[in-house]
């Protein structure tokens, strides 16, 4: 089986470069016979892939540590599903498992574009092909899986050496979060090569901007929506996992992963101006491309070790091939879009201050400066150590810096989708955002006060509560110009078509998904924004306690009541149990645990959180204090209220589910009794 | 473009540029203990993150503050811990930490804020696979995503 697989990845490799050449003459000879025997390379590489991955999932549940890999990332005490996961919890599985999905992809994606104009199709094969070339050679060369002990040792001997037991999966990674994000966001990042190889496809062979555009809409909206899941699952894991109450800490891999996603986000967005008007069709193209680089250069920047991460990732040389990859694509891409610059003029102009493209325009600003002040921050520590002594950035800077904008685009989401195209009547702005404005003006200035920021001193220009305040105004701004943009056109649907209100709500998202699915993903993001502006309200608080002891957060009382030791096979555990008391009575009792891993040797803490609609209560139990003995059990508690966090996770799934939405094509359902249709703007 | 619309992008521009430049400040200074500078440089005034691998059997947790040396190469250096996070679960002999902090004058850095990756397990698991662990990968390779 170990020679198996890596025999499957040359394999591969070779049939991949075979079927990329084939799809190039199929591209530069418009043969049609070629780019067939490239379809089916690319078949045959993913299941020689699939054959590899399969045999090294094989190899973990036989507990054969023959290999260095299942010695780093097993042991014959995990569970086995715990086993499996471990083919991408270390670096050469993972670049491995990335090669999978990337083949996946690959044809799911050959499926779908069966019908695509042929000739596009044969250059958009060429960059894909070219992803799994530079993929399978990193799989081959740089971070081979399947190696033996000894094995890559130049001219010294193997080593017979056949340990019993593994060093164990990193008990951090031994959570179903962990076995969801990295592939969820090796999907979303993989799965920006297709519209970026489908635009170079349809730039090289002169489609016209409208067609294309739509051709890779649903491959866009794929993509980002799953990079979106894959971050927050990220968090997710985090804060369930990791025991230090959050979910986001601006660490560079998780920039990483969020900053194509910006790019992509504001190109969704651009794309209605090209579809619609003609217009952005450079910086379509150049974003499409920018943001399929960026996900690999978060890759490259984090693997190489040039930037240091909490995330640990073993420091290698993989990073230079990524940038290698980047700096090639870039320059391809570059001269593509260069040599078809004539084809990239827009068509029309702006016609006024208040058309949807302006806002468009200021959407789209303001994701890409997101981004590059990001980058920039991230890569703050090589630009310094470049001319000095390496400095780096810390969460204050992102938070002081990134907010604001976050802030503003939150303003433009209320404002931006009521505007209509060239110009927006007077009219309908004073309808729409005259009440709205005034309302989140009044309660941003509420806020100013409630919150300290005024009270404290006039010009405490940069207190702390001074973004939360601003931003409970902005969302109250969005949330009623949400909920008064569906009240309308429900409402109109609703005596025209005389449907009870839930009925005409569906048929009216129904009728128009682009538009009111792109409402409810704002919606969705209205919750995010309120679940994270409640970090601003986190209570914590650490202490010794024995049993029968109480501390008290933020106006919550805990009390121990139990505390012990158990064991398993996988690891040795300190539990508690906890109760958060009212007026004497328990309402809630939580069991933290913290504990030892036998194989690895390492501790992690078993949070207990429940999470309700309004806070969030968060225990860990950090381990036995210095002067706990058998008799008497003293732990360290550090228990968190966290207001709102729910509400992340809520309306992260609402925003998924609406980009789901979106990519569904629009059907004016049959029950409709009425020709009326819902809205009186045109579509989104 | 109206000039309508440029101004506004002008100026949001030049807000988020005055907030980024002015919040560099912020920035810490990063170093590993065996390049830290000698004494009398400016480092006293600074925040500072400081790389290091904890020293074996430094580790004093008895009451507060938690004191351990780390080291990189032969370059030693003391930290007093005085944050209030509970210290990390990597946190233990010979795990790669970074300390955020300062310098006191009298050579004790001071931490308010300690992250630790991985310590590494081969030395736990004997010479033999330890020896075979670095020469196959080149360096212990801690478990990543």
């Amino acid at each position: 089986m170990e020679h198996l697989g890596s025999f499957s990845l040359i394999l591969a490799l070779a049939l991949a470069i075979f079927g990329t050449i084939s799809a190039f003459l199929a591209a530069i000879y418009a043969r049609e016979r070629f780019r067939l025997v490239a379809v089916r390379s690319y078949v045959g590489v993913a299941v020689l892939v699939l054959i590899a991955v399969v045999s090294l999932g094989y190899l973990l549940m036989n507990d054969k540590f023959s290999l260095v890999y299942i010695y780093n990332h097993s042991n014959v005490a995990l569970p086995w599903y715990y086993k499996i996961t471990a083919v991408w919890a270390g670096s050469q599985g993972s670049l491995m498992w990335w090669t999978l999905i990337t083949v996946a992809y690959t044809c799911i994606f050959l499926f779908f574009t069966r019908k695509a104009p042929k000739l596009m199709m044969s250059w958009a094969l060429v960059f894909v092909g070219m992803s799994l070339i530079f993929f399978l050679l990193i799989n081959n060369l740089v971070a081979p899986p399947f190696n033996f002990w000894g094995q890559s040792v130049g001219g010294v001997d193997p080593v017979a050496f056949v340990p019993r037991d593994g060093r164990g999966l990193n008990p951090q990674l031994q959570h179903w979060g962990m076995i969801i994000h990295p592939p969820m966001l090796y999907t979303g990042y993989i799965g920006f090569l297709y519209p970026f190889a489908l635009a170079m496809g349809a730039l090289i062979t002169r489609m016209e901007g409208r067609e294309w555009i739509r051709l890779i809409r649903n491959w866009t909206l794929a993509a980002w929506g799953i990079l979106g899941a894959g971050i927050v699952l990220g968090g997710a894991w985090a804060y369930m996992e990791l025991g230090w109450g959050g979910y986001w800490a601006w660490d560079p891999v998780e920039n990483a992963s969020f900053m194509p996603w910006l790019l992509a986000t504001g190109f969704v967005h651009s794309v209605m101006a090209q579809e619609k008007r003609g217009m952005f069709k450079l910086w379509n193209v150049l974003l499409i491309t920018s943001t399929f680089l960026m996900c690999l250069v978060g890759t490259g920047i984090t693997r190489s070790g040039m930037i240091s991460s909490v995330h640990a990732f073993a420091e290698s040389d993989i990073g230079w091939y990524f940038l290698g990859y980047i700096i090639a694509n870039s320059l391809l891409a570059g001269w593509i879009i260069f040599a078809r610059r004539d084809q990239l003029r827009d068509d029309n102009r702006y016609q006024s201050e208040t058309s949807r493209e302006v806002g468009l325009l200021f959407n789209n600003v303001l994701f890409v400066v997101i981004c590059i002040t990001m980058f920039l921050a991230t890569i703050y520590p090589m630009i310094t150590e470049a001319y000095g002594d390496k400095r780096e950035l810390r969460h204050g800077f992102y938070n002081t810096v990134e907010i604001p904008i976050f802030l503003a685009l939150m303003a433009l989401m209320a404002v931006g989708p009521i505007l209509t195209w060239k110009r927006t009547s007077p009219k309908l702005i004073r309808e729409r955002f005259l009440i709205p404005s005034i309302i989140g003006l009044l309660v941003t200035i509420g806020a100013l006060f409630l919150f300290g920021v005024i009270r404290t001193s006039p010009l405490a220009f940069m207190s702390e509560m001074l973004y939360p305040a601003i931003s409970v105004g902005v969302l109250t701004f969005l949330g009623i110009t949400i909920f008064q943009e569906f009240w309308v056109v429900v409402g109109r649907r609703s005596k025209r078509a005389g449907e009870f209100w839930p009925t005409a709500f569906i048929s009216v998202v129904r009728m128009n998904k682009r538009r009111y699915g792109g409402f409810l993903a704002h919606f969705g993001i209205l919750l995010v924004a309120i679940g994270l502006t409640g970090a601003a309200f986190n209570k914590q608080d650490k202490k010794d306690l024995g049993i029968g002891e109480v501390m008290e957060v933020g106006g919550y009382t805990f009390m121990v009541q139990d505390m012990g030791f158990n064991r398993t096979d996988n690891f040795s555990a300190m539990h508690a149990e906890v109760t958060l008391l009212k007026d004497g009575k328990k309402l809630k009792t939580f069991h933290p645990e913290q504990r030892v891993y036998l194989a690895s040797e390492m501790t992690a803490s078993e949070v207990a959180i429940s999470e309700t609609i309004m806070r969030d209560f968060y225990v860990v139990l950090a381990g036995s204090a210095t002067e706990s003995t058998k008799e008497h059990l003293i732990g360290t508690f550090h228990i968190y209220v966290n207001p709102l966090v729910v509400w992340v996770w809520i309306g992260s799934f609402i925003t998924t589910f609406a980009i789901g939405l979106c990519m569904l094509p629009d059907k004016v359902p049959v029950r409709a009794t009425s020709s009326v249709t819902a809205g009186n703007e045109e579509p989104a | 473009m109206p000039t309508k619309v440029w101004i506004p992008l002008l100026v949001m521009l030049g807000g988020i540029s005055w907030l980024a430049f002015t919040n560099l400040g912020k920035a810490n200074y990063f170093f590993p203990v065996d390049e830290m500078p000698a004494s009398g440089d400016p480092i006293y005034e600074h925040s500072l993150k400081v790389k290091g691998r904890i020293v074996v059997g430094s580790i004093i947790d008895e009451k507060k503050p938690v004191i351990f040396k780390i080291h990189e190469k032969d370059k030693e250096m003391e930290v007093h811990y005085v944050g209030t996070e509970p210290l990390p679960d990597m946190f233990k002999d010979r795990a790669e930490t970074v300390v955020e902090g300062r310098m006191r004058m009298d050579g004790v850095f001071e931490a308010v804020n300690v992250q630790a990756k991985c310590a590494s397990k081969y030395e736990a698991a004997g010479p033999d696979v330890q020896d075979a662990a670095e020469n196959t990968y080149g360096q212990p390779a801690p478990n990543t995503i």
